[in-house]
């Protein structure tokens, strides 16, 4: 029993930025502040982050651009193209601001981390004053509203800070304490963590809507149709701990880069000069992990969405001899991949790269009659790109024309953070002219 | 959608004769000593993910040695207080004030009207955004 008692009485915090992306941009154009903003997805499509003003018009989550504007009819929308340079900076801040409050951080997404307070808790730290000190300390250092949730698990610290955001007067703080049952009857089933539209629809077959009915449930009956993955869930939901934090971040198993195209594309030297850019954003992750691929997939699909039009789509795999992380290799096989599988009367809208097979370096098998390939070249690209931006330096089949394919991206704010050139300015005339 | 397998041949193949380096030589003692080189930034940044940096625009503030086209250190974790300037937010755009603490209250000093004090409030039309930590001028 002692393994169970250990699951029991611990304690863990969700903390989750509010309007993460929203939130970011403000941060650096305080001209934002009380306007309705939206971050719009790759391509500028759709929202994908809302300020509580732009909410409050009626704006939903994932809503094409369009349709938000036409909603608003001549009420000002500001809309701004997706930066996650600056995002991805502000996330790692994010949770290194939350490791100088405590030790076991796990980055959940780019705007959440769970925090165990065990510890805390049995030192009789009082966690709703805790919860404040995060709050505070992340709204002064960095800017960014927060909501914090706190329970015994996980998925209770989900549920939480979903109470957090839900419940205003609760100033973005909740704690699930002993009393779950009047808690978790409040939370409908689709707001637990891991619980799907599929197991949804089946939990309310059975008459389940809520996270009290469904941790009511016989053990038995989940195990056996929601698999143990359910079944943790409903533990969790009863207060014992079935999930840790992962303070090691899982190294990747696949590196993906995949984009549609800002315009549609017919040539094969665009849709190689699109694809080999993608491969070499690939191909520095691949280096940031220090890893090597072992297998390269590349594909490439017309629009599906143009349903009047003849539809194609294909991959191609290649098995490469010996993993490596050489651009100028990966991107020969890259070329001669796309040239098997491209058909002349398509118009393309997206293509994508997939490195996949990963190894560290200890791990290549080498081959006898392959010698070692040399990747300084490629050490010496992706160096000064991450010195100055990506792209700064880059092979010549990605091309130097227009380069119509180029994501969309009317509207980006500056990288804030990452180019002396784009860092905010402070002006002081004015109280020159007012001394005059 | 299938999945092509193809594979690919390298047009040339090389095959090392010997696949290894040899050492020889003597270590240079000189190894021992390496350190890494000075860095600017541990100078400048105190708590690096709290740091930010942002460019002048004006000669405002020169009196206080902040001039038009400087740069300035940014620490959003200094806790402001008494004689620090800090960038504030107003109107929708960033400029500086200086803080003043009188008994134990904190005062943004408006110099336009010879040391007006001007409360801190937390939703007020100026708001700190975070305390200048150093200043960077060329020469």
């Amino acid at each position: 029993m002692e393994s169970i008692d250990s699951n029991k009485n611990r304690i863990f915090a969700l903390v989750d930025v509010n309007n993460f992306y929203v939130s970011c941009e403000r941060l650096f154009r305080p001209d934002l502040k009380g306007k309705a903003v939206i971050v719009m997805s790759n391509n500028d499509g759709c929202a994908v982050s809302r300020s509580e003003e732009a909410k409050a018009l009626g704006i939903k989550m994932g809503m094409p651009v369009f349709q938000a504007k036409e909603i608003l009819g001549n009420k000002e929308l500001i809309t701004l193209s997706s930066n996650y340079t600056v995002y991805g900076d502000i996330s790692s801040r994010f949770q290194e601001v939350l490791e100088t409050l405590c030790s076991d951080v796990e980055v959940y997404s780019i705007d959440e981390c769970f925090l165990e307070l065990t510890h805390m808790a049995k030192a009789k730290k009082d966690l709703r004053e805790f919860a404040k000190e995060i709050k505070a300390r992340v709204e002064q250092w960095l800017g960014l509203p927060v909501c914090v949730g706190i329970g015994s698990t996980k998925t209770l610290a989900k549920v939480a800070n979903y109470l957090a955001k839900e419940d205003k007067s609760k100033q973005g703080i909740f704690l699930i304490g002993q009393d779950t049952e009047a808690i978790l009857t409040k939370v409908p089933i689709n707001e637990i963590w891991g619980i799907g539209p599929a197991y949804q629809s089946l939990l309310a077959s059975i008459g389940v809507s809520n996270a009290w009915e469904f941790s009511q449930l016989r053990k038995n009956w989940i195990r056996k149709n929601m698999t143990v993955v359910g079944l943790r869930t409903a533990y969790e939901l009863c207060g014992y701990a079935c999930y840790e934090i992962d303070d090691v971040p899982q190294t990747k198993k696949e590196i993906v880069v995949a984009r549609a195209f800002g315009e549609r594309i017919h040539d094969l030297d665009s849709l190689i000069e699109a694809t080999c850019t993608y491969l070499t954003r690939a191909v520095e992750k691949l280096w940031r992990e220090e890893r090597y691929a072992r297998t390269l997939t590349i594909y490439i699909r017309t629009d599906p969405f143009k349903t009047d039009e003849k539809q194609y789509s294909q991959s191609v795999r290649v098995q490469i001899p010996v993993a490596t992380r050489d651009l100028f290799e990966l991107q020969n096989y890259c070329i001669q991949a796309l040239k098997q599988i491209y058909r002349s009367d398509f118009l393309y809208k997206k293509s994508g790269v997939m490195l996949s097979a990963l190894v560290n370096e200890d791990q290549i098998q080498k081959d006898l009659f392959y010698g070692d390939s040399d990747d300084r070249i490629t050490e010496a690209v992706v160096g000064i790109n991450n010195r100055y931006y990506t792209g700064k330096i880059r092979t010549a089949i990605t091309g130097f024309g227009k380069r119509s394919w180029r994501m969309r991206r009317d509207t980006i704010s500056p990288y804030f953070t990452s180019n002396w050139k784009d860092i905010p300015v402070i002006s002081v005339d004015h109280f020159m002219q007012k001394d005059i | 959608m299938s999945q092509a397998q193809i594979y690919i041949e390298k047009s040339t193949v090389k095959i090392p004769l010997l696949n290894f380096t040899l050492a020889a030589g003597f270590p240079r003692p000189s190894d021992d000593y390496l350190r890494k080189r000075l860095d600017p930034k541990d100078l400048l940044e105190i708590n690096p993910s709290t740091t930010f940096y942002m460019r002048i625009s004006g000669n405002g503030w020169s009196e206080y040695g902040i001039h038009d086209g400087d740069h300035v250190v940014i620490d959003r974790s200094i806790p402001p207080s008494h004689g620090r300037i800090a960038v504030v937010t107003y109107a929708g755009n960033f400029t500086i004030r200086q803080i003043g603490k009188v008994g134990d209250r904190l005062f943004f000093l408006e110099r336009d009207n010879n040391l007006n004090l001007v409360p801190i409030e937390p939703e007020g039309d100026v708001e700190i955004w975070g305390i200048i930590s150093f200043g960077i001028h060329r020469f």
